[in-house]
């Protein structure tokens, strides 16, 4: 008998081990697989300045081995139990998953708590690891065309703190990466204090929980103070005060125009409200951007604004590709002219009303898979605490009134600093050079 | 709610993996399958997880292999559906689809075109109404049609910049010879420039026709209601299209071991294609060469991904594809390397084509790949739209209806010979073609003993 999300949220229960490791555990016998989803609290943030990308390549590392798991069985056995496994870092996390059949989960458990028991990475693998990082950041930053716009954002956007620069971090710090380093990151980070395990799928949960208490329950919580720990990692920042703006002669065809502003952090009010407006400027052909600058204009071939959530800020982005012939300054004045609708109240009930749709539609999709609601459970209850907001955020959607969208508008678009990278084809500087 | 629990003191044996239960049996979802006498096949996968319902409408065999000498018709004429129909303006259909929070989209691949719509049970009438509209009564007016054009002009334009886009556009122009896979699929600015409404009409009058259409309902939906909404809404298509006799040669390309560069002076990496002809979708021996090509490059544990990631940390990736079409198919192994080490990975790709048509795999590459086929195949299911597109691929590629019902059977069933008899039948070591879209400068002289090499620019001109 399946379950319809809307009458029934999503179920989970939530408890924690002696050791300090959060564990929510939300059933669902939909599918006889179970996602395991591991969320440690370190990313790029808690790097040093001369350690960029660290927590990223640490990431990489995590799969080399650990105590009872030799170099290369991490994925062998995995594989070899059916299992799908990946991992992501972002500024503020480093996210580790693996999709069992539901007969192996203890398997899983077995697999991923060897690797919070103990590390043992080799030389060997840390030198293959650095290149295999060195080639990604070449494959999905440098070789593509705008590829280096998040680069380019991070120090202009952030001056003195963990998000001045990219998760990516640096080729040169990345070459210089001793075991020693890496081993103390882990030794700070990598421990049962400082991670959420949420399992999402096809499991009794008393005796899941026997099984993570089991695997997990051994584990220590490490030397470090996490409170300590996260005290030392300084965060100030401050507003962008005036525009920053800066050109890039880059291997692209048709210009670009990227711009960032920063908002309040990820689960504050407005970062909500942003949201819903990001929504109402670029999502579906009907919207502000899309319409006016795509289809009546056709000044740009693409468009589009969204707001990133951060732990301690909130970015508001918003790019154009334009079309042959056009203006970066015209299409900025477009962008603006719209973004100052906002600004002026003149968003109508029924856009509102559609976004508002819109995100109903798309909290409902969002919970159709194991590996998102767990990704979701872990996030929320990693850094609020409140894994319940995977039931409980639709109503903050839907709460956002026209007055609130003006307020923040006038608040953080108006009048504030932002950052706005231009992409222009290397022809044109030289074009420039030889007038 | 939270609570604190001591953790238990018994021993535990940390050095080999628990043993796992008894794995659980996975079917492959029931679904409804009916012809109406318009010719209309129906498809039901009903499932109500989630309170939406998905659309999808598929016309076979009406894909880009029709585009003729005007490449890009076909999903121009699939584009332009959404964008103006006698009943609602393009603005029109964008908001009111967006008020509801649904989406309309239409597109082609290489075999077919379709239509989709994804919308909430409640919204379901609305959507229908506009989906309907769509589909039958669409006019491809000329301002709309200049206005998709003018984007397509520019996509193309981008697909310069892209260094996968520009290898994959030469390999299936070397590879697929006088087939009509060769072609891009998105046009040319010579041939998108010279497209015609009067093109348009043309091919949506030949191949949206009831005849070759596929509606697959799926999600919070019965199968009455399906039947209901098809006889009511989607009854205004001719029953059929015009016949088209298909002379075209399948026959193997005989190319070996060329090098065709794509010059990106400054590249830091190469994107490689190294590969051959493949096999269609209906290849009896799909299954097998899946499984063959999984333990040579398609998956992250396989033979290529470990060599030139994980032992030489040449790559952030590679993998190796038999990508199949309706007639034909490609094999292809795909990855960016560093430029200094381009030749030497194209030297360890071709050992391990040769290796996997040489020696049998070992017993425990059979095993990790089949536990892991296995073991995946629910993560297959998860999603009504995901089983959705395996029934229609079913009916696309002339599938028979138990195929997934006996996938895993299949697969279960294959031995260390079947997979060597795939490799040594489907993997041509000494006929491969090899792309590499990068800096010339940096590796041709490298490259040339492998074959010929050819030099081109981002425009396709050669330059040498």
């Amino acid at each position: 008998m399946q379950e319809t999300i809307t009458d029934k949220q999503v179920i989970f229960s939530e408890h924690t081990l002696k050791n300090g490791l959060k564990i929510i555990l939300a059933p669902d016998n939909s599918i006889p697989a179970v996602a395991v989803n591991l969320c440690y609290h370190v990313g790029s943030k808690n790097e040093d300045k001369d350690k960029r990308g660290y927590a990223h390549l640490f990431e990489h590392l995590m799969f080399e081995g650990s105590k009872n798991i030799p170099p290369g069985d991490y994925d062998r056995l995995s594989l070899q139990a059916g299992c799908e496994n990946n991992a992501y870092t972002t500024e503020d996390k480093t996210n580790y998953y693996l999709l069992t059949p539901s007969h192996q989960l203890e398997f899983g458990l077995w697999l991923e708590s060897d690797r919070m028991l103990e590390f043992s990475v080799t030389e060997e693998s840390l030198r293959v690891q650095k290149g295999v990082v060195i080639e990604e950041k070449k494959q999905v930053f440098d070789n593509r065309p705008y590829g280096s716009v998040s680069l380019k954002f991070a120090p202009l956007l952030f001056d003195n703190n963990g998000y001045s620069w990219d998760t990516i971090g640096n080729v040169n710090d990345i070459k210089k990466a001793a075991l020693a380093d890496v081993k103390e990151f882990y030794e700070k980070y990598y421990v049962p204090n400082n991670a959420v395990l949420t399992l999402a799928g096809d499991f009794e949960p008393e005796e899941a929980l026997r099984l993570t208490e089991k695997y997990f329950g051994p584990v220590s919580s490490g030397k470090y103070d996490q409170d300590e720990l996260k005290k030392r990692v300084s965060f100030t920042d401050k507003p962008i005060a005036k525009e920053i703006r800066k050109v890039i002669y880059d291997d692209v065809q048709l210009p670009g125009l990227f711009g960032a502003y920063k908002i309040p952090e990820e689960n504050s009010d407005e970062f909500f409200v942003f949201d819903i407006l990001t929504d109402i400027l670029s999502t579906g052909e009907s919207s502000r951007l899309y319409n006016e600058l795509v289809y009546k204009k056709q000044m740009v071939s693409d468009i589009g604004c969204w707001v990133e959530g951060r732990e301690l800020t909130g970015l508001l982005h918003y790019y154009a590709i334009l079309l042959p012939g056009v203006r970066i300054d015209e299409v900025q004045n477009e962008i603006d002219r719209i973004f100052n609708d906002a600004v002026e109240g003149k968003i109508t009930e029924r856009e509102l009303t559609k976004i508002k749709n819109r995100i109903e539609t798309r909290n409902i999709y969002r919970l159709q898979t194991n590996l998102s609601k767990a990704d979701m459970l872990s996030h929320f209850k990693t850094f609020y605490n409140t894994p319940g907001m995977i039931n409980s955020n639709l109503s903050r959607y839907m709460s956002v009134t026209l007055d609130d969208i003006q307020n923040a508008a006038k608040k953080y678009l108006s009048g504030s600093g932002r950052v706005i990278l231009e992409y222009l084809p290397k022809e044109e500087k030289n074009k420039f050079s030889k007038n | 709610m939270s609570n604190n629990i001591t953790a238990q003191d018994d021993v535990l044996d940390r050095t080999k993996p628990p043993k796992p239960g008894p794995p659980k049996d996975v079917q492959f979802p029931e679904y409804f399958d009916t012809t109406l006498p318009n010719g209309i096949n129906i498809l039901v996968i009903e499932n109500n997880k989630i309170p939406a319902v998905s659309v999808r409408m598929v016309f076979k065999d009406a894909g880009s292999f029709y585009d003729g000498d005007k490449y890009g018709l076909a999903s121009l004429t699939a584009e332009m559906l959404t964008k103006g129909t006698s009943n609602r303006t393009a603005t029109q259909i964008a908001e009111e689809i967006d008020f509801v929070g649904g989406s309309i989209n239409a597109g082609s691949d290489w075999d077919g075109s379709y239509i989709s719509l994804s919308v909430l049970r409640k919204h379901l009438n609305t959507g229908i109404e506009i989906l309907a509209d769509v589909a039958q009564n669409p006019v491809f007016e000329d301002e709309e049609l200049s206005r998709v054009k003018e984007q397509r002009l520019s996509s193309i334009l981008q697909g310069k910049d892209d260094a996968g886009h520009l290898s994959d556009k030469r390999f299936n122009k070397v590879v697929y010879g006088t087939l009509p896979y060769s072609n891009p699929a998105e046009g040319t600015e010579e041939t998108v420039k010279k497209i015609t409404k009067a093109d348009l009409q043309e091919f949506y009058k030949m191949n949206y026709y009831s005849g070759n259409l596929i509606i697959a309902f799926v999600g919070d939906i019965t199968k009455e209601e399906a039947l209901k909404i098809t006889e009511e809404k989607f009854n205004k298509l001719p029953r059929e299209g015009i016949n088209r006799v298909n002379s075209y040669k399948f026959d193997e390309n005989s190319s070996a071991k060329k090098v065709y560069i794509i010059n990106k002076p400054g590249a830091v990496q190469s994107n490689l294609r190294v590969g051959h002809i493949g096999i269609p979708r209906n290849n009896p021996d799909f299954i097998a060469v899946t499984i063959m090509n999984t333990i040579l490059g398609g998956y992250f544990g396989s033979r290529i991904n470990y060599n030139l990631r994980e032992k030489h940390g040449f790559t952030y990736g590679a993998r190796s594809y038999f990508n199949p079409h309706l007639y034909s198919g490609d094999f292809s192994v795909d990855t960016d390397v560093r430029n200094e080490v381009t030749d030497t990975s194209v030297t360890l790709i071709i050992e391990e084509l040769k290796r996997i048509t040489t020696e049998e795999i070992t017993d425990e590459e059979l095993t990790t790949v089949k536990n892991y086929m296995t073991g995946v195949f629910p993560l297959q299911l998860e999603t009504a739209n995901a089983v959705a597109s395996r029934v229609i691929n079913l009916k696309l590629y002339n599938l028979p209806k138990d195929y997934y019902s006996k996938y895993i059977s299949a697969i279960n069933a294959l031995t260390k010979q079947d997979i060597l008899n795939a490799a040594k039948n489907y993997i041509k070591p000494e006929n491969i073609t090899i792309v590499v879209s990068g800096d010339a400068g940096a590796v041709k002289d490298k490259l040339s003993k492998f074959g010929e090499v050819q030099v081109f620019d981002a425009d396709g001109n050669k330059i040498n």
